[in-house]
């Protein structure tokens, strides 16, 4: 006897890829969040480069990247679980 | 026994104490060039002409107010401004970014592509995924479109150009990831060019300046600074000063 093998349906391929799908979403919301690391790592560099009055609010938009793509990180894999 | 080397003597004051040179005022110089009997003479020390106002020598400056606007593209005289590698007494003068205008083409860039979502779902593009992934693809393209203006307005904030009265330093920063500062002394300077070309460059008044050094970074390329005329007097000001110093430190 050979053991039976599901038939693909439509419906099981439609399954797949959907999951393919969530998983490329969930790679590039982790780069992205590399990505703002990167991004606030770079701007304390710039800010000890140059010093304006400005810099601490650099500074804080970068961590306000930072946070905004970790969030959006978790909103996604809630989203798409 | 010489003086020099007569012990006793040793705890005894000048008859007069002189201030230090960065106190010193104009006429307690010429009490210093006055002793030991030498004639009188009204010469400046080049620790006295670090304490000059830049509005004393430069006719640029001194049509020019101090900038308290962090984002201004050229900044006179700016407030609360300094670099890494900044000596003690060394001042900022000048800070010069690219103008503001040549940046319009980023804005419009990124007014487009906020678009982009509104266009592709206006025809259904991504009609072929389940409601919840076409609003997280959203929310990926705008976090995307998020990142290139940050990119652009730092790169445009922090790629300056700063003219002290010792140096000119030229700050690089390329795709967040690569970092060149590049520095030059003023009186190493050989040969400045200022180039205003374009209709946008004549109408608003920006260009770039070219400068020669004998230094181990040859040129400088000051790019889209506004008033590149206005820079290229100022640097031919300071080379004066700069000249005259030489020739005060010599003299002394």
């Amino acid at each position: 006897m050979f053991p039976s093998i599901s038939p693909v349906t439509p419906a099981s391929l439609n399954l797949l890829l959907l999951d393919g799908v969530r998983i490329l979403f969930y790679i590039g919301f982790i780069f992205y969040v590399i990505f703002a690391f990167i991004a606030l790592r770079q701007i304390e560099v710039m800010r000890k480069t140059v010093v304006t009055p400005f810099s601490t609010v650099v500074f804080l938009i970068g961590i306000g990247h930072l946070l905004l793509a970790i969030g959006a990180l978790i909103f996604a894999f809630f989203t798409l679980m | 026994m010489p003086e020099i080397f007569d012990s006793s003597k040793a705890d005894k004051k000048p008859a007069h104490q002189h201030p230090h040179p960065l106190e010193a005022t104009p006429e307690d110089l010429d009490v210093v060039a006055a002793t030991d009997g030498e004639p009188l003479k009204k010469r400046l020390t080049t620790e006295i002409r670090k304490t000059k106002n830049v509005d004393d020598y430069s006719s640029v400056m001194r049509q020019m107010k101090p900038s308290h606007n962090p984002f201004a593209a050229f900044a006179a005289k700016p407030f609360n401004v300094a670099f890494d590698a900044q000596h003690k007494d060394e001042q900022v003068l000048l800070l010069l970014r690219q103008s503001l205008i040549t940046q319009i083409k980023y804005v419009v860039i990124a007014i487009g592509l906020a678009f982009v979502p509104v266009l592709f779902n206006s025809v259904g593009m991504l009609s072929f995924l389940p409601l919840n992934f076409q609003f997280i693809a959203n929310v990926g393209w705008y976090l995307m479109v998020m990142s290139y203006v940050l990119e652009v307005f730092l790169s445009w904030f922090y790629n300056v150009y700063i003219i002290t009265d010792e140096r000119i330093i030229d700050v690089d920063f390329h795709s967040l990831l690569f970092k060149n500062v590049a520095y030059a002394k003023i009186d190493n300077i050989e040969d400045i060019t200022a180039t205003t070309s374009g209709a946008l460059g004549s109408i608003f008044d920006y260009g770039s300046v070219r400068i020669q050094t004998a230094g181990a970074v040859s040129e400088f390329d000051f790019v889209d600074v506004p008033h590149p005329s206005k820079v290229v007097s100022f640097l031919n000001e300071l080379l004066i000063e700069e000249e005259q110093e030489f020739h005060d430190r010599r003299a002394n």
